[in-house]
């Protein structure tokens, strides 16, 4: 499961490094319980030290280091060269002791024999944790249930003169990178969604491996996700469904009122995890609420999966085959691990699935699902289309919904007039529900009074949509181009001085020359991005409120 | 209540056209009736038309209440020109030190110099945009004249949010940054911002729709994101239907001004007040609010359109095929909305002829 134990040393013969793997194998080990750590140390390494044994307490954890270090100075000095730490064993931080350390803690504990405390061997285990989550950091993201602390300030690298403002750059840069990397073809995204989201209530939601609780943080999460997601889908419903004591429990009904989902998850008493989750009596329940809707809408099922079992009536994979034809796309967020079946599903349904490292990870994978689904790629209607269709048909995935391309309407809208709340015209009956209220909006067919809007105007049956909530998504219709960076000799003398959106100057001099030590690809060295389109310089700032909220190049706009 | 300093991001319309249209009015006799038949013509002269100039003292005027209102209020001036071209004008953080003009002895400076400054540039853009208007006219075709017709309010209220976004951001920028890289979302919490920023629309232009309704509409919602609200002010005789829809999404006021005599009581009675005081005060509400849409096939400004249920693009008429995804309807539903269209359009011809007043017709647009 680690890629770090690749020099797995055991045995005598090699003992300076032994020393070095008791700390890697006890970092992959750190999920284990700690009573059983010691018996799985490699019998080689109990022999190599032989130091007096030194009561540990946190405090002297530096001091522990110096004393190995005194005791074997060479592999003292492996330790903290394979572990790339260059400086002496006391951290900067006290609470962090540094690797250097905990190696002398591990070969301490070796050298403890096999009586030393339960009480003890947590703190190591906590040390340990700690070890890994630095450990990995430096490679890769670690796991939550591998780190205690979380390393912030590890985050950031200082540049050569201390400043931060490098890092800072750097970071904002991994935006324009990614997005850069997105290609700008048009994508046929759903517009219309339904979803179901699956929330396990069942007893695992309890762990602490993400602060506070997996159940805290989920639920946390959700308000901000379910807010998002009507914000960017604003003629989509969503209904969520608890998972616990081996049943499938609607919580709320799909509704396109998030204040109305937001209260039904904001009871923490009436969503108390207890028991086995269910995935089939979920997916089953999802899937017959979702039955009666119309195929041109997206349906999905969101699973929010914390469980590593699941207590099923009968087989799920009959629940799968009606998940196909049901046309039902299926995405998983595993809280703890990969499964089997959840990949399945979820490859089968073309839905998204995600194992979550961390607190930050599960919310960058939750709200990965805000967006909505790329239907097929766009590509020319005859030859392309129908290629994808025989390729999708070859991959056997999707059955009878992957054979054509999704159905496209045309639907009849209409756009209706608000009344005001107050004043003549103000006051009168609505046609859904018989009564006098003030406002409602009028069909602009027959002039019927609706209270909400969007619904099905009740005398003429025609759809009323306020136009603001369709053009939410045309943004993504009518993409803003990625800005690209200019180089110092692009700049030429008619070259605009200050950034085309908020009109400050850009720097005069070059990055290089402010003190940032290198140029992170994707930055521009003079501070200036152009649009491909009309030409116009603008500032990183500019660049990233026009992708992530603008959804507009002021300069085109103008064209 | 701790009241915040509050910016006002001002955008004024100087398209010529409209401008110099109701000096022409303003100077001729009421009796050449330009189809001005919505406005009152019991009203006198003065009341209908208002030049630029006149206009311009009264804004100053309310500029400057505006500075004075509270220490800490900036003020940052945005014009929409022809062919769609925005500027720039003032800022109150970085005046123009460029330009030389008296000093008074009789005035306090911030606000002489404000006043020279935004004058002296307005004049000098005004002059500009004249002489370019003549040229563009000789070698511009009728089609191209027509497509940028009208100020370009949507460019400028962009520009207004980004310079918003990056002059007076909110408290956590630092935070927020790299929260919104390595998540790739903003967190779009509540936060409270250092001052509160409002957008204000002074419109004197017809509102034809065309172009730029994507473009507002993304604007209406970045705004909304950030609590920023939009006001309308506006001058022209006619609702403009989509700085009222602007106006309404971000809870703004949108007022259009009947007697422009009284356009400086209007300004400080109605727009003055900040956003937080603006609870306190019984504001001019905003009647009907009229969500109509811009078609996507030909820019019509429709009320019941035919919408791709892949992409959401609205059409006046239905097609076989959706211009903007490539996706392809069924013939039958294409025909049967055919059938159907003649009918929906008597249906609501005659359904709005009787009250016409509470009902828009589609043909109004």
């Amino acid at each position: 499961m680690d890629s770090d134990d690749s020099d797995v040393v055991t045995g005598p013969s090699r003992a300076q490094k032994g020393k070095t793997r008791a700390i890697v194998s006890s970092d992959s080990e750190s999920d284990q319980p700690p009573q059983s750590k010691q018996n799985q140390l490699p019998p080689g390494r109990a022999v190599q030290t032989n130091g007096p044994r030194v009561a540990f307490n946190a405090q002297s954890k530096a001091k522990g280091q110096a004393i190995i270090s005194g005791l074997n100075d060479r592999s003292a000095a492996k330790n903290s060269e394979q572990l790339g730490l260059g400086r002496d064993g006391s951290a900067s931080r006290s609470g962090t002791p540094n690797t250097g350390a905990g190696g002398g803690e591990e070969a301490m504990q070796v050298d403890a024999a096999q009586e030393e405390e339960e009480e003890e061997e947590e703190d190591f285990a906590t040390g340990m944790a700690e070890k890994g989550g630095k450990k990995r950091k430096v490679g890769d993201q670690s796991y939550a249930w591998e780190a205690s602390y979380n390393r912030s300030w590890d985050a950031v690298q200082e540049d050569e003169s201390g400043g931060l403002q490098a890092a800072v750059e750097g970071l904002m840069m991994r935006g324009r990178r990614r997005r850069a990397q997105t290609s700008q073809s048009s994508l046929r995204r759903s517009i219309i969604r339904h979803m179901y989201i699956l929330l396990d209530l069942s007893i695992s939601m309890n762990d602490k491996d993400m602060r506070p609780t997996r159940w805290d943080l989920t639920l946390q999460y959700l308000r901000g996700f379910v807010m998002e997601w009507f914000d960017q889908n604003p003629l989509g419903q969503i209904g969520i469904i608890g998972l616990r004591n081996g049943l499938g429990e609607m919580i709320i009904e799909m509704g396109g009122n998030p204040h109305a989902i937001l209260a039904a998850i904001a009871d923490k008493r009436k969503l108390e995890p207890s028991g086995e989750p269910s995935l089939q009596n979920g997916l089953d329940m999802a899937r017959s609420s979702m039955n009666h809707l119309p195929s041109t809408s997206s349906l999905e099922v969101l699973i929010l999966f914390s469980s590593l079992t699941t207590t099923d009536p009968g087989s799920i994979h009959k629940t799968l085959s009606k998940l196909l034809s049901g046309r039902i796309r299926v995405s998983i967020i595993a809280l703890a691990a990969e499964l089997k079946i959840c990949r399945l599903i979820t490859e089968k349904t073309q839905g998204k699935f995600g194992v979550a490292l961390n607190e930050a990870h599960y919310r960058e994978l939750l709200f990965e699902m805000v967006q909505a689904p790329a239907t097929t790629m766009q590509g020319t209607i005859g030859l392309k289309s129908a290629m994808e269709g025989v390729a999708r048909r070859t991959k056997g995935a999707g059955g009878s919904s992957g054979s054509k391309a999704p159905p496209a309407d045309l639907m009849m809208m209409g756009f209706p007039t608000r009344l005001p709340l107050a004043g003549p015209g103000a006051v009168g009956l609505c046609a859904c529900h018989g009564l006098i209220r003030r406002g409602g909006y009028l069909c602009p067919r027959c002039g019927a009074k609706a209270c909400e809007v969007p619904t099905d105007c009740e005398v003429c049956g025609l759809m009323v949509v306020s136009s603001p909530h369709l053009a939410r998504s045309y943004w993504f219709l009518f993409p803003v181009h990625a800005y690209g960076t200019i180089a110092d000799s692009d700049v030429t003398e008619e070259a605009e001085i200050s950034c085309f959106a908020c009109d400050v100057p850009f720097p005069e001099s070059l990055a290089e020359e402010q003190g940032v030590s290198h140029v992170e690809e994707g930055v521009s060295a003079t501070g200036r991005y152009r649009c491909p389109t009309c030409r116009m310089d603008y500032c990183m700032d500019c660049d990233l409120f026009i992708h992530e909220i603008l959804k507009s190049c002021p300069g085109c706009a103008g064209q | 209540m701790d009241e915040l300093p509050s910016v006002l991001v001002a955008i004024l319309d100087i398209h010529p056209l409209s401008w110099s249209r109701e000096a022409q009015l303003a100077q001729a006799k009421p009796t050449n009736d330009n189809g001005e038949t919505s406005t009152d013509t019991s009203l006198p002269d003065t009341a209908l038309y208002l030049s630029i100039d006149r206009a311009l003292d009264q804004l100053l005027v309310f500029f400057n209440s505006h500075l004075a209102m509270r220490w800490g209020n900036e003020l940052v001036l945005f014009v929409a020109m022809a062919n769609g071209k925005s500027e720039l004008l003032y800022s109150s953080q970085a005046p123009s030190v460029s330009l030389q003009h008296d000093l008074d002895a009789n005035s306090f400076e911030p606000f002489h110099s404000m006043g020279e400054t935004i004058s002296s540039r307005l004049k000098q853009l005004l002059v500009k945009q004249m002489e370019t208007h003549e040229e563009d006219d000789v070698d511009m075709d009728e089609e191209a004249k027509t497509k940028l017709d009208g100020p370009a309010i949507v460019p400028a209220l962009l520009r207004a949010l980004c310079h918003i976004n990056r002059i007076h951001p909110v408290d956590s920028q630092g935070v927020q940054n790299i929260q919104s890289s390595t998540t790739g979302h903003y967190v779009l919490d509540e936060h409270e911002t250092k001052a509160r920023a409002r957008i204000m629309v002074i419109n004197n232009s017809h509102d034809r729709g065309n172009g730029g309704y994507v473009g507002l509409m993304n604007a209406v919602f970045a705004a909304q994101k950030r609590k920023i609200p939009m006001d309308i002010l506006n001058l022209h005789a006619e609702d403009s239907i989509f700085l009222q829809q602007a106006s309404h999404l971000t809870h703004g006021i949108y007022y259009r001004v009947r007697r422009k005599d009284g356009l400086l009581q209007y300004l400080n009675l109605i727009f003055l007040a900040s956003p937080d005081t603006r609870k306190q005060l019984g504001l001019p509400s905003q009647d009907k609010v009229d969500f109509r849409a811009v078609c996507f096939c030909h820019h019509r400004v429709v009320d019941v359109g035919f919408v791709c249920s892949v992409c959401l693009s609205i059409f006046c008429e239905p097609k076989p095929l959706c211009s903007t995804c490539k996706s392809r309807f069924p013939m039958q539903s294409v025909l049967q909305l055919k059938k159907s269209l003649p009918a929906a359009l008597i249906q609501s011809i005659t359904a709005s002829r009787p009250n016409q007043t509470v009902v828009p017709s589609p043909l109004a647009g």
